[in-house]
């Protein structure tokens, strides 16, 4: 063991041991014992107590130092270095023995050339590159020592790649023993365009002639006389720096672009920069033998993938690579390092004269197979261009199909596992903050907000939940597929909840999210576990806080006409108004008369009472339909068309409900309309039922005439009773068979819905099924129905016209004869009256009364019509309803 | 508020079913019988303001106008716990206090001379609601006041408010034992012709039914008034639960009364209720869905009209409601409908569509019912005409006799003739063969035959 080494060696036992009173050197005065001035007997004993301890199995190497001493008669400072020269340096053993056990094991200290291949298991660090079949004589603090420095070294050159320093970078030499890593040079690249992109790496073979090697290689000594063994030795010191990219003379680098042919110098190296399948491949000096050319033959391949590796490596360091490949590459360069520490091993052993060409391949076999499996799997990536989720795909897919090699497939599960741990940060980010970390775009889920910035006006609470966050399925890693839906909504609810003013806090448990090829149930579980709590935290925020329920009960009571008595106090306040043409109406008065009746009816309990207001629809209730069927969406503003002055203001009549935010995501201007729809269909109902009570009532008076007379206006009563009938029966269909059921079903739903989405689908659900049985959605029906209500209002107002004229005017002359008073004579007078007055009135009611037959016959046709077309709807009931007593049955096309 | 009621109780009858009505309003409210708000009622979703209102102390006072011309009941209600219910001006006693004699007559002069009074307590009632929807009255029509004074003022509420309702809940004398009143047919008949020409709606409560369900359903040897009035007031409080307690439909009188009554002469209605109270244990077996409801509500026995066996098998229901209260699945109406209308379980009049309405109603909180489900039927059927036929027998008997007519003829009303009398009988007549012709095709070209005698 040379001199500094074991000065280092002491130097470390000194650091280790905390001890400040003495230094390296001191100690190894004293062990050297120059002027005798130590006995024996102290010098062990000064080993014992300040040597022994920080050394790994320092007691078994102690006894054997004292043995050396005493028995073999050696000289204390040679038995010294030979039991530092095969011992580790460690903080202090005597306690820590038993627990240290596995990680000596797994170090290839010590390790025979036949003992099995073992794979590091290491906790913290990668699965070892180096062949464990190799008898290594050099010392397991040299190799971590050169690791060390060569991270270094790396990590500055990786600095370097760019810089285009004229001065040639030379590595600091390490006062190690290695002559090869001594003699690694870096080269800036003079001769190549100083571009970003892709650059050879510089510290890997030069194809440059016009480059001066500061450190020229010896120049090529003729083997040819040479004998073989000899020949060997130098052949295999060229190859073995050719291995780790340096020129040699005897086997020479030579550049070659994948699929392209062109031979030309100028042409590659242009091309080169475009061209991501690059491959090295190799000349060999005609002197050498051809059994050797063989061997080398097996193992330059090994020189290819590690060329092959660097490129990569350095070509994923730009950040347009993103995350995932730089976490990558940061992974195959520990892998390199690893790579770097066989190759010195190797080394060494061939310093010593024990390598020979089939001893090398035997021990280079392993490394081989695994960083061709590495080359190629990172080929792959390069070749497609691949980057971010789809990288971790293309590793994840290839740690199967290395199932067969174990120690490729632990490397590339290792490989994996660094590549996503950028991916899973992200991931951890959005499912367990709702916050998408994602400079490099390489996440599933992408945030419209940030192309494109949206103002929040109305539209932007409609097309929040559907298209605020989207997943980009391309981008999405294999082994999240089956999650990406759970992913996306467990952001989107963290999401809500935060725009709500409200803290996410979730407890991870300290739980770490990694990425693990055996135990997906590991990531799996945390995702899923971030996913109930995002979405419980959304459906407390959702139902509790915000109270959802609330807000569709009272959306139900007004929109639905649950609350029957606000609606007739209102209408009876507004009917007036509402009567008149659209264009009369007095939008304000509307406003007005909504808050009298809200603060005066039972509604003044509801508390979300305000959000309601009153709107008119520039067109009727067909258009509104139509478009919501049409385009399914209706956010766009109301074009600011002209009231069509045809329609009345009942016709156009509608509520609004304003709701705050985040109970828009699910009562948006979208689902408000179908409310509006239904509304506007069943307040249109309710006015003509209002109208024809109305008749009724005043109607009434003739319970005072003589049956006679009563007969004459018989007629028109059962008249107005069957469009009552139908009238009621309608609205009973509409609100006791379809609307109250399926709310009745919509409740139970939500109060086993387990997340949001649910709740959405339910409430879409309830909507749809209501406008589907109410018969909205088919506009034939629709039509027959408006027409037959407009027919009721016709009728109504001709009964209230002719009520003046006639039912009063008898009413008046009745009324001014009393009772008691002699009434033999008034019969006849108002008989002779009527007679000559009710012609035209019994041939109008007539009239009405066969129109009024036909639209309604009309009507059950349509329903049956759509009845036989969709079975499991409720339609046929409507039409056992309004013809529960076979009335029209004679009528209809279809005996039912 | 709309829709409001102005509860008028009139004689002995009409006060002490309004006594049990109100009596149970406010234990449906949650009101205490001095009108103060339970503590556990103040956020409910009931409309309070429909039968009663809030004076300045903000305490519940019914609007209710009770009138009577002796004072026993009306004295019986001020010694009750409900005494400070009331408002005391709108309880108006005759000074006199001599009664009505159980005599129409009396009672309908001493209504016409007391109408000042008795009009100055409505209209101040009416007055003092913001959108009255009518008047809801409280009679029976076999003795004195309710009918005679009753008689008057309908006539007189149908003039002085035309656009108003007038309700009746008119009690039917019992036919199943011998009233001591002896000019009841007279009575009856008399007040049968205003129900017919002065009233919108009559609820008939017949005596004779009610009677028999308490001894054959309840299992009560001899109904006590008070208990027969609690089934009355069930009915009423139920009937009116649709206006109380809000929802899709039949909010306001005139919606819950109109699809009920096609031509104006036809307005009176008859109730069924179920379960009656024995009936737990059938109910216990199970589930009581919407379909036994409304079927058990079709059967005769469970009627408050006792229409007598109808032979001809020709009448039919013209109109039908059904308020059904408790949990029941709103999915199940329309297959009960389908079942009724496939199974042919009730028969229609054949001349117009018609059809039963369900309306599914609330019920009170604060009651305790041992019934799950509960249904009341309001239905227009041709056959209560037999009640008006039967009425016209007994006054035919005693008409033809003549006999105690001179009670009558002490009245100015019937010092000269009695063609009161006839008038009326012919009304009454002519309103029991529109109720036959209804029951026909031809109804709508029917006219009234006149017996001339």
């Amino acid at each position: 063991m040379s001199e500094s080494k074991l000065k280092r060696k002491f130097e470390d036992i000194v650091a280790k041991s905390g001890n400040t009173k003495i230094t390296g050197d001191q100690l190894y005065l004293v062990f050297k014992n120059p002027s005798n001035k130590y006995t024996t007997e102290k010098i062990i004993q000064i080993a014992k107590t300040y040597v022994k301890p920080y050394l790994l199995d320092g007691d078994k190497l102690f006894q054997q130092y004292e043995t050396n001493i005493k028995k073999q008669q050696m000289n204390p400072f040679d038995a010294m270095s030979f039991m530092l020269s095969n011992a580790t340096v460690v903080k202090h053993t005597i306690s820590q023995h038993q627990q240290q056990k596995p990680q000596i094991a797994s170090k290839p200290t010590n390790i025979n050339i036949d003992s099995k291949i073992t794979i590091r298991s290491d906790t913290i660090e990668s699965p070892i590159l180096c062949s464990t079949r190799m008898d290594l004589n050099t010392p397991e603090i040299i190799v971590s020592e050169i690791k060390e420095k060569l991270a270094q070294a790396t990590q500055q050159s990786n600095h370097q790649t760019s810089r285009s320093t004229s001065n040639p970078y030379i590595r600091q030499s390490l006062n190690s023993s290695s002559t090869l890593i001594q003699t690694r040079k870096f080269v800036s690249s003079t001769s190549l365009p100083t571009v970003n992109m892709n650059p050879i790496p510089t510290w890997t073979f030069s194809f440059s002639d016009e480059v001066i090697l500061p450190f020229q290689m010896k120049m090529p000594k003729p083997i040819v006389g040479l004998p073989a063994s000899s020949q060997e030795r130098q052949i295999i010191q060229e190859l073995l720096y050719t291995l780790i990219g340096i020129n040699g003379s005897l086997i020479i680098p030579k550049l070659k672009i994948a699929s392209n042919d062109s031979k030309d110098e100028h042409t590659f190296v242009n091309n080169w920069l475009e061209s991501r399948c690059i491959a090295v491949e190799f000349d060999l000096n005609e002197q050498i033998t051809d059994s050797i050319k063989d061997i080398l033959k097996d193992i330059l391949p090994l020189a290819n993938y590690y060329f092959k590796l660097q490129y990569f490596i350095e070509s994923s360091r730009t950040p347009e690579s993103g995350q995932v490949l730089q976490a990558l590459s940061a992974a195959l360069s520990k892998l390199i390092d690893d790579y770097y520490g066989s190759i010195a091993q190797l080394e060494s052993i061939h310093l010593r004269g024990e390598l020979n060409l089939h001893k090398l391949l035997f021990y280079l076999r392993p490394i081989i197979t695994t960083m061709e499996t590495i080359t190629r799997t990172c080929g792959k990536l390069q070749e497609q261009n691949l980057r971010g989720g789809n990288v971790l795909t293309n590793l994840h897919d290839s740690i199967s199909l290395f199932s067969g090699d174990k120690n490729s497939q632990q490397i590339l599960i290792h490989l994996t596992q660094k590549a996503a741990e950028p991916y899973m940060e992200i991931l951890r980010q959005w499912i367990f903050n709702g916050i998408i970390q994602d400079p490099r775009g390489e996440f599933f889920v992408e945030d419209s907000e940030n192309k494109q910035p949206m103002d929040k006006n109305e539209n932007y609470f409609n097309e929040f939940w559907e298209k605020r966050y989207i997943i980009l399925p391309d981008k999405i890693p294999r082994f999240l597929d089956k999650q990406s839906d759970m992913i996306l909504r467990t952001g989107k609810y963290l999401n809500i909840v935060r725009e709500c003013g409200k803290r996410v806090i979730f407890n991870q448990r300290g739980a770490d999210l990694k990425f693990s090829h055996t135990d997906e149930n590991n990531y799996m579980n945390l995702i899923t576990d971030a996913y109930s709590f995002a979405s419980k935290a959304l459906m407390e925020l959702i139902l509790k806080d915000n109270d959802l329920m609330g807000h569709l009960l009272s959306v139900k009571r007004y929109f639905l006409l649950q609350q029957g008595d606000f609606i007739v106090q209102f209408m009876e306040a507004c009917e007036h108004e509402l009567m008149k043409s659209v264009d009369k109406v007095i939008p304000m008065r509307l406003e007005n008369l909504l808050e009298l009746t809200l603060r005066l009816s039972s509604a003044k309990y509801d508390k979300y009472q305000d959000n309601l207001s009153t709107f008119l629809m520039p067109f009727d209730i067909f258009t509104q339909m139509s478009k919501i069927i049409n385009s399914n969406n209706t956010s766009g503003p109301i074009d600011e068309v002209d009231f069509d002055s045809n329609l009345t203001g009942i016709e156009c009549f509608s509520f609004d409900y304003k709701t705050a935010w985040p109970i828009t995501i699910i009562l948006n201007q979208l689902t408000i309309s179908k409310y509006q729809i239904i509304f506007r269909q069943l307040f249109y109902l309710k006015h003509v039922e209002n109208f024809l009570c109305r008749v009724w009532i005043a109607n009434n008076n003739a319970k005072k005439f003589d049956h006679g007379t009563s007969e004459q206006y018989r007629a028109a009563f059962t008249l107005r009773q069957r469009m009552m009938n139908a009238v009621q029966n309608l609205e009973y269909y509409m609100m006791i068979e379809v609307i109250e059921p399926v709310w009745h079903v919509f409740m139970q739903q939500i109060s086993k819905a387990k997340n949001f989405d649910d709740i959405l689908t339910y409430h879409e659900d309830f909507l749809d099924k209501c406008l589907r049985n109410c018969m909205l959605k088919e506009p034939d029906v629709l039509r027959c129905i408006m027409r037959m209500c407009s027919h009721c209002i016709g009728f109504c107002q001709f009964i209230e016209e002719a009520q003046r004229h006639f039912i009063d005017a008898e009413l008046s002359s009745m009324l001014s004869k009393s009772y008691i008073s002699d009434d033999s004579s008034l019969p006849c007078n108002y008989d002779q009256k009527e007679n000559v007055s009710t012609e035209t009135f019994s041939e109008k009611v007539n009239h009405y009364d066969t129109n009024f037959t036909q639209q309604t016959v009309a009507l059950l046709n349509k329903i049956h019509e759509i009845a036989e077309k969709n079975h499991s709807e409720k339609y046929i009931s409507l039409i056992h309803r309004i013809n529960f007593n076979h009335f029209y049955s004679d009528k209809l096309n279809t005996n039912q | 508020m709309p829709s409001e009621m102005i509860t008028l109780q009139l004689g002995q009858c009409g006060n002490q079913i309004g006594f049990e009505f109100w009596k149970r309003l406010c234990l449906e409210h949650g009101i205490s019988p001095s009108g103060v708000l339970e503590d556990f009622a103040t956020d409910g979703p009931d409309r309070k303001d429909v039968f009663f209102y809030q004076a300045d102390d903000d305490h519940y006072i019914p609007r209710a106008v009770l009138l009577d011309l002796e004072p026993r009941v009306i004295h019986t209600i001020m010694q009750s716990q409900y005494a400070k219910l009331y408002n005391p001006e709108n309880i108006y006693l005759s000074k006199d206090g001599g009664g009505a004699g159980n005599n129409w007559a009396s009672g309908f002069s001493q209504g016409e001379k007391l109408q000042e009074e008795v009009f100055d307590i409505i209209d101040r009632e009416a007055d003092g609601s913001d959108s009255l929807e009518g008047f809801v009255l409280c009679h029976s029509i076999a003795g004195g006041t309710g009918s005679g004074m009753g008689s008057y003022i309908m006539e007189r509420l149908s003039d002085h408010f035309p656009k108003k309702l007038v309700q009746t809940y008119s009690v039917f004398p019992n036919q199943d034992e011998i009233s001591d009143v002896v000019v009841q047919p007279y009575n009856s008949l008399l007040t049968l012709r205003r129900l017919t020409s002065c009233a919108d709606c009559v609820v008939v409560l017949d005596n004779t039914a009610l009677n028999r369900i308490a001894t054959d359903r309840l299992h009560i040897e001899n109904p006590s008034f008070t208990q027969i009035n609690t089934l009355v007031s069930t009915i009423m409080s139920v009937s009116t639960t649709t206006l109380r307690y809000p929802s899709y439909m039949n909010n306001n009188l005139i919606g819950l009364t109109a699809p009920l009554i096609p031509t104006p002469q036809l307005h009176f209605l008859m109730t069924g209720y179920t379960p009656l109270t024995t009936e737990t244990d059938i109910s216990n077996v199970r589930k009581t869905t919407v379909l036994d409801v409304m079927r058990r509500l079709l059967q005769p026995k469970n009627m408050m009209v006792s229409t007598g066996p109808d032979k001809t098998n020709h009448h039919c229901y013209i109109s039908i409601l059904n308020i059904i209260q408790g949990e029941v699945d709103p999915t199940q109406v329309h297959k009960s409908l389908q079942r009724i209308r496939e199974r042919k379980l009730a028969q229609f009049i054949p001349w117009g569509p018609a059809s039963i309405q369900v309306a599914l109603s609330r019920s009170s909180p604060y009651v305790q019912s041992s019934h799950r489900v509960s249904g009341l039927m309001l239905a227009n059927h041709t056959s209560i005409c037999s009640l008006f036929e039967r009425a016209l027998n007994q006054y035919d008997k005693l008409r033809k006799r003549g006999a105690f007519l001179d009670q009558f003829r002490k009245e100015e009303m019937f010092k000269d003739d009695l063609h009161e009398l006839d008038d009326s009988r012919d009304i009454v007549d002519s309103l029991v063969q529109e109720y036959e012709a209804a029951t026909r095709h031809d109804y709508l070209q029917w006219q009234a035959k006149k017996d001339i005698e």
